[in-house]
Order: structure tokens, then sequence, then C-alpha cells
């Protein structure tokens, strides 16, 4: 009825009054609680994204072998388009899996079969930048260093290990910063499958609700800003644990910084 | 890509259109008797057959009808030419207001709520009897009402309606707290969805799910009782194959949405009218959802309106 861009709906000072009020952040359905289950769900995604391409990374990078194929593979991945890929396997594999049972505080009971497709889709956003970067990372390294680790007796996989992948590290944290922010943004089509949450749920009810002064487009926007906020906060923080995590003599440092 | 993945693919993307059909509204009555007759009766219709195009909106129920329509009339002389999946309402009313076609399907309830937003009818006749009215502000006619509906219906599982004795709405009054309930999601604000399951049969669920608005993910999560109950299109195939009950909606909180053909006034004649007329007279919801099923089974539309239009008798 309402539909029409700028026709029957509310205001933009609608957005101040929601973020006002404090009935739309505490709740299991406040701002707050989908906040947390953002970051919750981003940490798992990025999670076993790290653990499927660092060691993958690693290998191909020491090795030289499977570049090509891997690079190939990533930039393919890369063209998935989310939203479709998602909604076929909610219609596909959600019907399959039977799992009644939920992770308290993250997903409630029954979501598993829709969470599911949402993980596989977001691995498949999140696996590519963190595999290219740690091979490209890797391959990148003075072949020096490489020889030096070899000749002092390390073997293949205690150099890929201890001398290259540390020496990587500002590289592969770099992908590791670019598949986070993306799972983040991307996330919020995960709330096209019912049960997850997120603050994506805002903004996929909201669109199919738009005039409402409470679940329409002042929730959505309020969403969109706290993913902005999120995507912004996150990346300082990982900022931060890049330059704890790299070793004094890789780190890069701004030539002009005041100290 | 196995064939049955397609066809719950099909399946997705027809029951995801169909929701633009109906927007608004109402149950499965069945049993409401169409009103007698239909346009216009301050001027008598010409009696020659003429020539009409009809137009359909762009999902798979909207074609099947215009070729109802288009087979009956066929039938009784009329020159037809069928101009099928335009689009949503704004666009095919729109052709119709330019005269790129003449006629095309529609459900009562939504086209009235589209017409004058402001509407409060609710049962069959009611809403039939106001969309004349305002139809003829702006020169279309409305044909004769179908008992069949696509209309919003509260469903449940044929094991939850034996389970907590379910036939109407109302029967989940003292249930539906440890229940939950999926639907889209302005189904919690919509004056027809959560505030009048409260208000008027005092049904309050103990948990709402917004779901997309695709019938197939409505199925999937009512089936494997995700949810308790959806808010599913009467119309939908999932309630035949999936062996659904629709809960009846004895006072009417869904406004009715019968399937209708709404002319160009100066396109009608009589013969399109009895041709309409006779479709109406025949089509049920469940025959209704029964075509749209061989449809999104991958059945051509103007053959599975042509078998039953014959199957019927009306041509």
């Amino acid at each position: 009825m309402t539909e029409d861009a700028g026709n029957g709906l509310p205001g933009l000072h609608r957005v101040q009054i929601w973020l006002n009020d404090p009935g739309n952040w505490s709740g299991s359905e406040g701002m707050l609680a989908r906040l947390g289950e953002h970051i919750e769900y981003t940490a798992v995604i990025i999670a076993l994204a790290v653990l499927v391409a660092v060691p993958l990374g690693t290998a191909i990078g020491s090795t030289g072998r499977g570049t090509v194929a891997a690079a190939a593979a990533a930039n393919a991945l890369r063209a998935v388009p989310t939203l479709g890929l998602l909604v076929l396997l909610i219609v596909v594999v959600s019907p399959r899996v039977s799992i009644g049972a939920g992770i308290p505080g993250i997903i409630p009971s029954g979501g598993i079969p829709y969470f599911l497709p949402a993980l596989l889709v977001l691995l498949i956003l999140a696996v590519p930048p963190i595999l290219t970067s740690t091979y490209a990372g890797i391959q990148a390294i003075d072949p020096a260093v490489r020889d030096a680790a070899r000749g002092s007796g390390m073997t293949a996989l205690h150099a890929a290990i201890r001398i290259e992948l540390p020496c990587a590290i500002p590289v592969v944290m770099s992908g590791i910063r670019s598949a986070t922010l993306q799972v983040i943004a991307n996330l919020t089509v995960a709330a096209y499958a019912p049960l997850v949450g997120g603050l994506g749920r805002f903004i996929v009810d909201g669109d199919q609700n738009l005039s409402d002064p409470r679940f329409g487009y002042p929730a959505m926007i309020a969403a969109g800003l706290g993913i902005a906020a999120l995507v912004v906060a996150t990346d300082g923080a990982l900022k931060a644990l890049q330059r704890q995590i790299s070793s004094p003599g890789i780190r890069i440092r701004p030539s002009k910084r005041p100290s | 890509m196995r064939p049955g993945i397609l066809l719950t693919l099909a399946a997705f993307a027809a029951t995801a259109i169909t929701a633009c059909g109906a927007n608004g509204s109402s149950a499965v009555s069945e049993n409401s008797t169409p009103v007698a007759s239909a346009t216009a009766e301050d001027s008598p219709l010409p009696s020659t057959p003429g020539a009409v195009t009809i137009g359909s909106a762009n999902f798979p129920e909207s074609e099947l009808l215009a070729y109802l329509y288009a087979g009956a009339m066929t039938a009784r002389g009329v020159q037809v030419t069928v101009h099928a999946g335009i689009g949503e309402r704004p666009a095919y009313l729109a052709a119709l207001n330019d005269h790129s076609i003449g006629a095309v399907p529609e459900y009562t309830g939504a086209l009235l709520s589209f017409l004058h937003p402001a509407t409060t009818a609710k049962t069959p006749n009611d809403v039939y009897n106001e969309l004349r009215t305002y139809a003829q502000g702006r020169d279309l006619a409305v044909g004769r009402y179908a008992a069949a509906q696509d209309v919003d219906t509260i469903t449940v599982t044929r094991a939850t309606a034996a389970r907590y004795h379910l036939q109407s709405i109302g029967d989940l009054k003292d249930v539906a707290p440890t229940l939950s309930l999926g639907a889209p999601a302005p189904f919690r604000t919509v004056p027809y969805g959560i505030p009048a399951l409260k208000n008027i049969y005092g049904v309050t669920f103990g948990r709402f799910v917004p779901l997309p608005a695709t019938g197939s993910i409505a199925r999937t999560t009512l089936v494997k009782g995700t949810v308790d109950a959806a808010d599913i299109f009467s119309t939908d195939p999932a309630i035949q194959r999936d062996n659904l009950i629709s809960l009846t909606d004895p006072q009417n909180i869904f406004a009715a949405e019968n399937v209708v053909p709404v002319f160009r006034r100066d396109v009608l004649t009589q013969p399109m009218a009895d041709a309409c007329a006779a479709v109406a007279t025949h089509l049920t919801t469940s025959a209704l959802a029964g075509l749209v099923t061989k449809v999104v089974d991958g059945v051509d539309p103007a053959a599975a309106a042509t078998s039953w239009l014959a199957e019927e008798g009306i041509t």
C-alpha cells in the first residue's frame, strides 16, 4: 500500500527517534542482541575461513605448486552471487537437514538448517581473499630468507611455519581484514534465512515493511549505521592485532609518524 | 541439476511472486456464494462477441487465469489475444488504462485496496460490491467473481491440527502461546496480521518468526516443525502436496481475494461476461490450487487451462 518511496513513508527524523528508543536496543530482538549475533557469526565464519585458507595458502605459497589453480578457484568463488546461492541453498539444503536443536544465545532451536547455508555462502566469500593473500605473501618473501632457513637445517614444513608464515603476516592479515569486512557487510543477506539473526534481520524484515515506524526503514537505517560502525571498529581492532602479531623486524612503519 | 531441484526452484520462484498477487488478505471461504451477476447493469452490454487482449501479472497463477478466461471467451466467439507476464499491479493497470490490454485477471481484495486503500470491506460480497463501485469510477468493469481465492491463510500441518483439534483460527486461542507463527515480516504490524489475530480471535502466538515472502521457505519451516503455524497463500501447491490444513477464518480478518476478471468498460461485451461467469461458476480454490500445482510443475499454462475448461464442460 505504501511501497512507493517518498510516498507515505515517515520522515528521516524517525531514524533518530528509533535510535533513541531504548526498547529498540534491549531484548532478544534488540539492536544490541543483533549486534552481538553479528559479531559471533562473523567470528565463527572468519575462524573457519582462516583454518581452511591459511594452511592451504601456506602450502601453495611455499611449494609454489597449485598457484594457478588456487588463483583460478579463488577468482571463480569471488564471482559467486551471494544472495542467489544463499536462496538456492535454503531451498535445496535446508529441507534436508534435520537438526532441531539450537546453540543457546547464538542460534534459536530449529535454526541450524537455515544457518548452514548462510555459513557456507559466507565461507565462499571469506576464503578467497585469505587464501590468495597468504600464498602471495609467502611468495613475496625474499628467497634469501627461505634459503637461510633451509640452510640452517630447517625442514620445509618447519621453514614454512616458523619463518615464511610469520614473515608474510602483514599480507596475510590484510587478506583477513578484507575478508572480515566483506563478511560483516554480507552477513546482512543471511537474514534472508529464517531464524538467522544478526543486524541483517532489521534490514531484510524492514524491506518488506518499509513504512512501519518501528520495524520499517528507520530500523533498516539504524542497522546500516550499526554495520558501518562495526566495520570501522573491527578494522581498527584487526589493525592493532596485526601490529601485535607482526615481528618487529617486518613491521611496516609509517615514515612520518610522530613518536 | 536433478529435476527435483529444478522443480523446487520453480515452485520457489512461483510462490515468491504469487505474493505480489494478493497483498492484502482473507480466509478460504469456499462456501461463499458468488453474487448472481456481473457488470454494468446500468447499460446493456453489446451482444456481439467482440475482441479483447487479455493481459496477466508476472506470476504463474495470473498467467493461468488469463488463459482460463481466454479459452472460455474464445469458445464463445470472442477474438482473444493473450499478453501474459506484464508485471505487477501498477504495470498492468497502466496497460489497461492506455488501451494496451482490454482485460486482466485480478483478486477482489487486492485490487480494491489498490483502488481504495482505506477500504474496510472483508467478506467476498462486501469486497466485490465495493470493488465494482471503485472500478466504475475508473471506467473499468469487473466480471463475476469465482469462489476461488488466493488469500492469506493460517496453515498448520495435519498432525498439529489433530493434536490441538484445530479447524478455525479461533481454536488456536488456548494453545497459541506455546506455538510459533511464521509469516512475512509485515504480518507483525499490518492490521490484518498479528493485531487482528489478537483482537478478533484472542490468539497470541508465543513466538513470531519473520519469513521471506516465499511459499517454499514457509512450507519448509512448517513441515520441519521450525514453526507450528504459517501464513501461506490458499493456492500454494504445498497445501495439497504436504497435506497441510488451512484454518478457517470465520471472522474474515483476511479480506476476501476472490478471482475476478477486470475489463475496460468500452471493451466488455455480453459474450465475454458470460464466458467469464462460466469460469467463475466452476473455479474453486482447490481447483485453482490444483491447476497452479500443474503449472509450477512445468505444464504450459495455456495447455493446463484448455484441458480444465474441457473437463468442466465450459468449452
